[in-house]
């Protein structure tokens, strides 16, 4: 059986017109994953940001502990870096080889008073108080209910360092009496499942 | 003169015309300026996978209280004697740099020069560890019961101690003091201090020694009950993180230790 050009013609051009045309992707609407994805992305930026902004002095390795108590919320978080001590993401004091300049302490080398340290925290207990008194239905700071101190350090910040920072913070123009040491909970190695 | 197609070559030509036509479509939806979310919605992905892996990265942080006591002049009054029961025991776990001894300022657990027990440096690279915090580089290989110290390039060593040990030590004194009765509210203090140069990993390892029953080995720990005054609570909570001082029998298997621990930076001459 033959075709003349014509027929043949007919039939190719019947053929092409069969081939279905493109079409938009109708099926899935991907518009709320974008933006959820987009939301989250921004989210998580902002807070990488943010505590990139408190850690301005370094990063901080903690230790670990065989400890259960969860985290407080709303506390004024003081960290000690390798090179510097950090509070509410402003640098005070910086740190050398583990321990605060001579300088920087009261009475010297073998002061424990770190007096950069006390100004900061007196003027932050003053705003604390401030915004305590503002706020309606908040429970004022007295012997129960004392200001409290959060605090990060490094695993290798030095017991003396430690012991100055709480000493300079317990003055009582700065007037933080409790503390609240923040560690990475240690897991043990489980046994071997067979 | 027309010349004829045989069906077998129209059906080529025909099947090469649908192909050219397809192709095309394809291209022109490529090219068509419509934008193409897939390259963004894996980027998109691989970002989120990213972000969310180093946020949360497993660490979980748990926080211990402490204070700093105040200082204070010896009392010119000569307080009247308690029952040693009732008695604080002023107890000290000093941390030097090759050993942790634990005694009592007032001699009823050990004093300074004979103290009532001494622990000595563990952690050394080899020694049986379950977990990097027994071990002077926190790191530990292997599992339960296998597991040794090992080397560790990227952390700092720390000066290591048998904290089960401590914290055994420390629970036959509280459950001897204490146990099976009340315990009062002033005895559930111990002072930490330690040489200027141990740091705070150290430190804080002891301070969990002193706080609460470690877990056994190889289990996660869970925390202990913790003592109050709260009047509205008989007995212990249903969350089991409480305990009423005056009505609960002390345990010191579930109850808390030395709970308040104290730092002192040193004596005063």
């Amino acid at each position: 059986m033959g075709f003349t050009q014509r027929e043949a013609r007919n039939i190719i051009r019947k053929a092409k017109g069969r081939v279905p045309e493109g079409q938009e992707i109708r099926h899935l609407n991907i518009m709320p994953m974008m933006d959820m994805m987009t939301i989250l992305i921004v989210a998580f930026v902002f807070q990488a940001a943010t505590s990139a902004t408190e850690l301005t002095a370094g990063t901080v390795s903690l230790p670990k502990s065989m400890t259960d108590d969860e985290l407080p919320e709303n506390t004024s978080t003081l960290i000690i870096t390798k090179s510097s001590i950090v509070v509410e993401g402003v640098s005070i004091v910086s740190v050398n080889n583990g321990d605060v300049s001579c300088d920087d302490r009261e009475g010297g080398c073998q002061g424990n008073k770190i007096t950069k340290l006390t100004q900061f925290l007196a003027n932050l207990h003053q705003a604390e108080v401030a915004k305590q008194q503002s706020t309606p239905g908040a429970k004022p700071f007295d012997d129960d209910h004392p200001p409290e101190l959060l605090i990060i350090a490094d695993r290798t910040t030095p017991y003396r360092l430690l012991v100055g920072v709480m000493f300079s913070a317990k003055q009582p123009e700065a007037g933080y009496k409790r503390f609240r040491l923040i560690v990475q909970k240690a897991f043990p190695n489980r046994p071997k499942t067979p | 003169m027309a010349i004829e197609w045989s069906a077998q070559r129209v059906r080529g030509k025909a099947r090469a015309a649908v192909r050219r036509r397809e192709d095309q479509i394809e291209q022109e939806e490529t090219e068509s300026g419509e934008l193409n979310l897939i390259p963004y919605l894996d980027m998109v992905t691989n970002l989120m996978l990213f972000i969310l892996a180093s946020v949360s990265a497993g660490i979980i942080l748990v926080q211990i209280d402490t204070t700093l006591p105040d200082k204070k002049a010896p009392s010119a009054t000569q307080a009247e004697p308690k029952p040693p029961d009732e008695q604080p025991l002023e107890l000290f776990v000093s941390v030097k740099l090759d050993s942790v001894i634990i005694w009592s300022i007032n001699g009823m657990e050990g004093t300074l020069k004979d103290p009532k027990a001494t622990f000595t440096r563990t952690g050394k690279e080899g020694e049986s560890c379950d977990g990097g915090y027994m071990c002077e580089s926190d790191a530990c290989t292997g599992d339960l019961g296998t597991g040794k110290c090992v080397p560790n390039k990227t952390t700092d060593p720390t000066p290591v101690f048998d904290y089960r040990a401590i914290n055994k030590t420390l629970a036959e004194i509280a459950g001897r003091r204490y146990g099976g009765k009340p315990r009062k509210d002033d005895t559930y203090h111990a002072t930490l201090q330690a040489d200027p140069a141990i740091p705070y990993a150290t430190v804080v390892a002891v301070m969990a020694a002193m706080r609460c029953p470690l877990p056994a080995l190889g289990a996660e720990a869970k925390g202990c009950e913790m003592p109050t005054q709260d009047k509205s609570l008989t007995g212990i909570s249903a969350d089991k993180k409480f305990f009423n001082t005056t009505n609960t029998n002390y345990d010191p298997a579930t109850m808390a230790l030395f709970p308040e621990v104290r730092f002192s930076s040193g004596f005063e001459k």
